[in-house]
């Protein structure tokens, strides 16, 4: 095999290290690990565990979910989360535990409850999502062990079945519930598992309810679940930690140890994508047949894994996953006011149905942000509240407003092919300044909008004069695209009804979605940049009702 | 104000209800338990083997596709020199390597000179990994040139004459005549866009050749054995005899695994046949959804005569379904549509034609309803169309034209309607109609950008098919000597729970728990010449052929059990038992499950679910990201089911096979959400009666809810431009 010549490393290849990672409570060595093989593909086919289905090989469908445990060092905590084991290349497990679904439980061992539950309860038919909805509901229980309904909910909400309706899959987790809700109580007044009901014998009444019994099921134990190896403790501790580089058929993967080392690769291969989640280059590679030669993966880095909470805002690492960024902010909105956190909320209610839980738990805040799908559901809102992105390179620190020419791409605005994402910084909103997101989709969570929107109006203090105006747009170009000129022209207006019919005809004026636009929909995605606005201008009216003269549309 | 609110999202829930076991039925016997599916507990520990988790067999090759780029072209070059160069690429194979016939029921396997759709397998190519079989595939090169027509749609289909049959009619009464005498005459067209099976598990074959007397072994998920061993054997050339056809379980069918394994079956077969090696042939979900078609989109066209009462006196319907380029089930199932599509309305003057389209898009095929719940779309629309006409609620409309006494439908059976009486009187009081809908309206009147609408429909669904032999089934069942006992029949498993059915019929009829019965799989070695395990009816004919051969067995112990009456099951001895013939399903549980599945499906297929083709041909949606079907948050809030039970004396156990039937009534939602829209465009003035399409997507309700935003965007002239994506139907 030819082996890559890297300018500006050192003169030769360095060999390939052994990559270490756990599965199953079974230590994995594996000598020669390549980047381009994933977990999905490594666990069926190398390790022969083939309870982990492969069903549409883009994190779309959650066949191939599975719980990924890592140590922080810094926290000493265990850190446990769902992923799709299709997007997981095996190089980014270094250090991690997984779990897959043979090592939650097995007939010959002992069946874990989630299992027992989800199939006494009826919750599988053909069985091939079965697995991936055990995983996503024991992850769950992992960090939760007497969840909500609504965690249950949102815990399967990446996960297809085909077969059943979900009901009784959403039924078997609700199990789990503190106050199971399971019988329904609130339709019938009565519960399922009453006295009387059971004993439908003696009675005249031939009409059953109750599809298994609940009595058979054996209770969860948390303290019964498997231990995080102590191997992969020490190695997360360890002082010495350095470079590792793992050299496959074609290509390279690289993972740096410290800022300063990532920031020298980033220097040395410009073009190399920083790898975190996978969420966007994996696709991309699979489905676009894109090819990159080298990866840089500074995933555990711990400069990239903070929140700093400071007077006028909060600065997030780069490393955050969603889901990691969904519960920072929602510490926040829960610790301030209401008026300084209309961003936070905003990005809190997409965040809810951004993709499935497993792509929240593996997709970045960085990586989301400077990918800049023209889908985006978070940079529309992060541009209207003012964000901005704390660039590093070996140069030193740079800042870059998160606007419209750094999400229309236009290169001034953008990041230099040397320079990485270190954090993002999301100011308060203050008490005249209003800020939402806005969306339509197909489906309501784990679908890409079909139009989307963050938007932001500030009023001169005490009236509804705009001082400041912004619009972005999801879905509706190849990129986001902002509606400066339209909100340049509204500055000065009165908030009101004749604002906003001359907002719709300037902003379908300045945004023009030809007749053969990719995707379709066109007179629809028209109508929708009108209708969302339409829907802001009335969120913000609402509340500063006690300032407008009402004029009942 | 009703803008400002996000529709919550909630956890679902529901109650089921279901006749209870008869209290003096034996404790042993499981019919009419909720019985858990029998590999249930494997399904969740992921020990349920599914095809391609068996483990990597000896010198296999994996097989990747190439398949068409141009909907209708002649191929002018093909060259795969660069593919075979490539490392790890053991062969690539084409239509020249088919021992046998290449073309069989006009199927073809592998396109040769002429592509007629996009997604035509052209050839495949076998390497040591997946991996390189598919970079390999990108490699080879093929040119093509278009040949006219282009045909995409039903409406070019019709243009250009391009049909697979002749008319299929059905007529009752005098339609022409009653014309004459009605108050009113509307005339109107539906269309109906097609659906994704999305089984979670796609197709899977693995073809192994064994070394004597040309024998191959499969390995297919598959809802039909017996049609991938006549595949594999006429594309071979080799007696069916040589060929065995496995199917353990499979991860979903929904009418999918019908035909189609049989053709991939036959594709691989050709591959393993070539190269002497076992083949793993694993369609990524991407081919899967390019190749192997869906449901047909359909065209209904409709004149209905009517009274102002809004009795409906005459019908003349028209239907087109989208068959795509090869024959498949398609005329079956515009068999299906002309003959089912009255649904449960009983209109004497009645006249119903239908025409399957030959087009250059894959072929379609089987799919849960076969093609009633496309069908019933149109006459839903019609019967809400005369609703609107004569300004009556449609409930009524249906309940005016429902089935009421016993007589003959117009496919000629005697139907009697008791039951669907029943169930309709049930579901309109239990469900409290009249108090919502009448909530729905005051809701309505105080919300103006938010509407609710409410909607009921009756069904009259007929299962089996109208081909005899097709409903006739068989079992095989071994008894072993230490008192175990193993069942095989020709049905297969995917996921509806039918071995679970199986078990719990052996276990009543040999008087035996259930934990004495082992089923394997099925496979054409065991049970020869099964149909497939489709159209409502896989616990209805392998049930009765269970209980027969049960009933054999047990004729012949009883010489055995009468010498020894006190031994137990394992000294050949049984007990005497009173048999109950309760009209109850087999498995509630099962049913139940179903019945829910069904629903959910019909759902996605009514509103979300939405397959975009380019006006080439090209189809867009091949991954679950751009293609929904519901997840979780879709659900109803609340789901009630209820099985209300009758007598069905000639099926199993006096069961009901209704696997298909839910799918339909998914499509209450659609009504439901024209109910809504109506009300939404009332309000706005809007009283003319609009079209109704299905799916009724967030762009159609949008769109169709005309107000002051819609009527200010830009709109296009169509004839300007070639839009990205077109109506299929």
């Amino acid at each position: 095999m030819e082996t890559f010549f890297f300018p500006g490393m050192m003169a030769s290849v360095p060999n390939s290290d052994e990559l270490i990672f756990f599965v199953n409570g079974r230590k994995v060595t594996e000598k020669n690990a390549d980047p381009e093989v994933n977990l999905l593909y490594y666990l069926r086919k190398v390790l022969c565990l083939t309870g982990t289905k492969y069903s549409c090989g883009g994190g779309g469908c959650g066949a191939c979910t599975v719980m990924v445990s890592r140590y922080n060092p810094k926290t000493k905590k265990i850190h446990h989360y769902p992923v799709t084991a299709c997007l997981v290349p095996i190089c980014s497990l270094y250090g991690a535990a997984v779990t897959t679904v043979e090592g939650v439980g097995s007939i010959n061992t002992r069946i874990h409850p989630v299992q027992e539950r989800l199939a006494k309860c009826h919750g599988t038919q053909c069985g091939f999502c079965s697995p991936g909805m055990v995983m996503s509901i024991y992850t769950l229980l992992r960090n939760h062990p007497e969840p909500t309904p609504e965690q249950i909910t949102k815990a399967l909400g990446g996960n297809l079945c085909r077969c059943t309706g979900y009901r009784t899959i959403v039924e078997s987790g609700k199990t789990f519930c503190r106050e199971s809700t399971v019988c329904g109580m609130k339709s019938s007044g009565k519960c399922c598992m009453d006295q009387e009901e059971r004993s439908f014998v003696n009675r005249q009444e031939k009409i059953c309810t109750k599809l298994y019994n609940e009595d058979e099921f054996q209770p969860l134990d948390p303290s019964q679940e498997p231990i995080f190896p102590p191997e992969l403790i020490r190695m997360a501790e360890d002082p010495n930690k350095r470079r590792l580089t793992f050299q496959g058929e074609r290509t390279t993967w690289i993972a740096p140890v410290t800022l300063n080392d990532l920031l020298e690769l980033k220097a040395n291969f410009p073009e190399a994508p920083l790898i975190m989640g996978n969420t966007t280059v994996g696709p991309s590679i699979k489905f676009r047949d894109e090819f990159h030669p080298v990866f840089i993966s500074p995933l555990g880095l711990p400069e990239l894994y903070f929140v700093d909470c400071t007077d006028d805002g909060v600065t997030i690492g780069a490393g955050y996953s969603l889901a990691q960024l969904n519960d920072a902010l929602h510490l926040i909105v829960l610790e301030q006011p209401k008026e300084k956190t209309k961003t936070y909320s905003a990005l809190l209610k997409h965040l809810r149905t951004l993709a499935g839980a497993q792509i929240r738990n593996m997709a970045t805040l960085g990586g989301h942000v400077v990918s800049r799908p023209n889908f985006s559901d978070l940079n529309p809102i992060l541009a209207a509240g003012n964000a901005t992105i704390n660039l590093l390179s070996k140069e030193g620190k740079r800042q870059i407003p998160l606007n419209s020419h750094f999400l229309e791409r236009s290169p001034e605005a953008s990041l230099k092919s040397e320079e990485i994402v270190l954090s993002v910084y999301i100011p308060y909103s203050t008490q005249w300044h209003f800020v939402s997101g806005l969306r339509l989709a197909q489906r309501q969570e784990n679908a890409f909008a079909i139009v989307n929107a963050g938007m932001s109006v500030k009023f001169e203090d005490g009236t509804d004069t705009i001082k400041n105006l912004q619009m972005f747009y999801g879905s509706v170009g190849s990129t986001v695209v902002s509606a400066s000129q339209t909100c340049q022209q509204l500055i000065g207006r009165q908030w009101d009804d004749q604002m906003l019919s001359d907002a719709c005809r300037l902003v379908l004026d300045e945004i023009d979605i030809p007749p053969t636009a990719g995707g379709g929909m066109v007179e629809y995605r028209r109508t929708l940049i009108i209708s969302l606005l339409f829907k802001f201008y009335l969120k913000v009216r609402i509340p500063r009702s006690f300032l407008i003269s009402q004029k009942s549309s | 104000m009703s803008a400002l609110e996000d529709f919550p999202i909630k956890t679902p829930q529901g109650t089921q209800m279901f006749q209870c076991v008869d209290p003096y039925q034996p404790p042993q016997d499981p019919i009419g338990h909720p019985v858990m599916h029998q590999s249930a507990i494997k399904h969740a520990t992921g020990e349920a083997v599914f095809s391609d988790d068996t483990p990597p067999i000896a010198r296999e090759l994996f097989l990747a596709v190439v398949t068409s780029t141009k909907a209708h072209a002649k191929i002018i070059s093909f060259d795969a020199s660069e593919a075979l160069a490539l490392p790890g690429v053991v062969d690539v194979i084409t239509a020249e390597d088919v021992p046998g016939s290449n073309n069989h029921r006009g199927e073809i396997l592998y396109a040769q000179n002429e592509v007629i759709c996009v997604g035509q397998i052209i050839c495949t190519v076998a390497a040591d990994t997946y991996a390189h079989a598919r970079e390999a595939a990108k490699k080879v090169k093929i040119t093509y040139e278009d040949i006219e027509p282009r045909i995409i749609t039903i409406e070019q289909a019709l243009e250009h004459n391009s049909f697979f049959t002749t008319e299929k009619k059905i007529e009752q009464g005098n339609v022409e005549q009653a014309f004459k005498y009605v108050d009113q005459i509307i005339e109107g067209e539906a269309h109906v866009e097609g659906q994704e099976h999305f089984y979670m598990e796609t197709q899977t074959i693995l073809a192994i050749p064994k070394e004597e007397d040309k024998e191959m072994v499969l390995y297919v998920g598959t809802q039909f054995p017996s049609h991938v061993q006549e595949f594999v054997a006429a594309t071979l050339n080799i007696p069916r005899s040589r060929i065995a056809c496995h199917m353990k379980r499979t991860g979903g069918g929904f009418g999918g695994k019908v035909t189609k394994p049989a053709v991939l079956g036959a594709v691989g077969a050709v591959a393993a046949n070539k190269t002497g090696r076992p083949i793993r042939f694993i369609l990524e979900r991407g081919d899967d959804m390019l190749i192997t078609g869906g449901r047909h989109p359909l065209l209904g066209k409709y004149k209905i005569g009517f009274m102002n009462n809004g009795v409906i006196k005459a019908a003349d319907v028209e239907y087109y379904i989208n068959s795509g380029c090869t024959p498949d089930e398609s005329e079956s199932v515009i068999d299906f549509v002309v003959l089912k599509s009255e649904n449960a309305y009983h209109i004497p003057n009645f006249r119903c034609r239908g025409r399957a389209c030959k087009t250059n898009l894959p072929s379609n095929t089987a799919f849960r309803g076969f093609g009633f719940p496309q069908a019933t779309v149109v006459v839903e629309a019609y019967i809400t169309a005369v609703a609107s006409q004569c300004n009556l609620p449609p409930e009524e409309v249906k309940e005016i034209n429902m089935y009421k006494r016993i007589s003959k439908t117009a496919y000629k059976q005697t139907f009697n309607p008791e039951p669907l009486q029943k169930c309709w009187k049930q579901c309109l009081e239990k469900s409290s109609f009249y108090p919502r809908k009448l909530a729905a309206e005051e809701f309505n009147k105080k919300n103006y950008w938010k509407k609710r609408g409410l909607a009921v429909v009756p069904m009259k669904f007929t299962i089996g098919f109208p081909v005899a032999y097709y409903n006739q089934a068989a079992a095989l069942v071994h008894i072993y000597l230490d008192g175990s006992v193993l069942v095989t029949h020709g049905g297969c498993e995917m996921g509806q729970g039918l071995h679970t059915k199986m078990i719990q019929v052996a276990s009543r009829e040999l008087n035996i728990p259930q934990s004495y019965i082992h089923l394997s799989e099925t496979s054409t070695v065991t049970v020869p010449n099964a149909s497939f395990t489709a159209a409502s009816m896989g616990a209805d004919i392998n049930g009765k052929a269970v209980q027969n051969a049960c009933q054999i067995l047990m004729a012949r112990l009883q010489p055995v059990i009468r010498k020894n009456p006190k031994g137990k099951w394992e000294d050949w001895l049984l007990r005497t038992d009173i048999y109950m013939d309760a009209a109850f399903s087999i498995n509630p549980a099962l049913d139940i499950g179903q019945i829910e599945g069904a629903f959910i499906q019909g759902m996605g297929f009514y509103t979300i679910e939405e397959l975009k083709y380019s006006p080439e041909g090209v189809l867009y949606s091949r991954s679950p990201d751009d293609y929904k079907i519901p997840t979780v948050t879709e659900i109803p809030e609340e789901i009630r089911v209820t099985l209300v039970h009758s007598r069905n004396p000639i099926a199993i156990y006096s069961s009901k096979g209704l696997g298909e039937s839910g799918m339909f009534l998914g499509s209450s939602v659609l009504f439901a959400i024209y109910d809504a829209v109506t009300a939404a465009r009332k309000e706005r003035g809007l009283t003319k009666t609009f079209s109704l399409n299905s799916p009724a997507t967030p762009e159609w309700i949008r769109m169709t809810c005309v107000d002051q935003f819609t009527d200010m965007i830009p709109r296009d002239d169509t004839s300007t431009f070639t839009p990205w994506s077109i109506r299929v139907s």
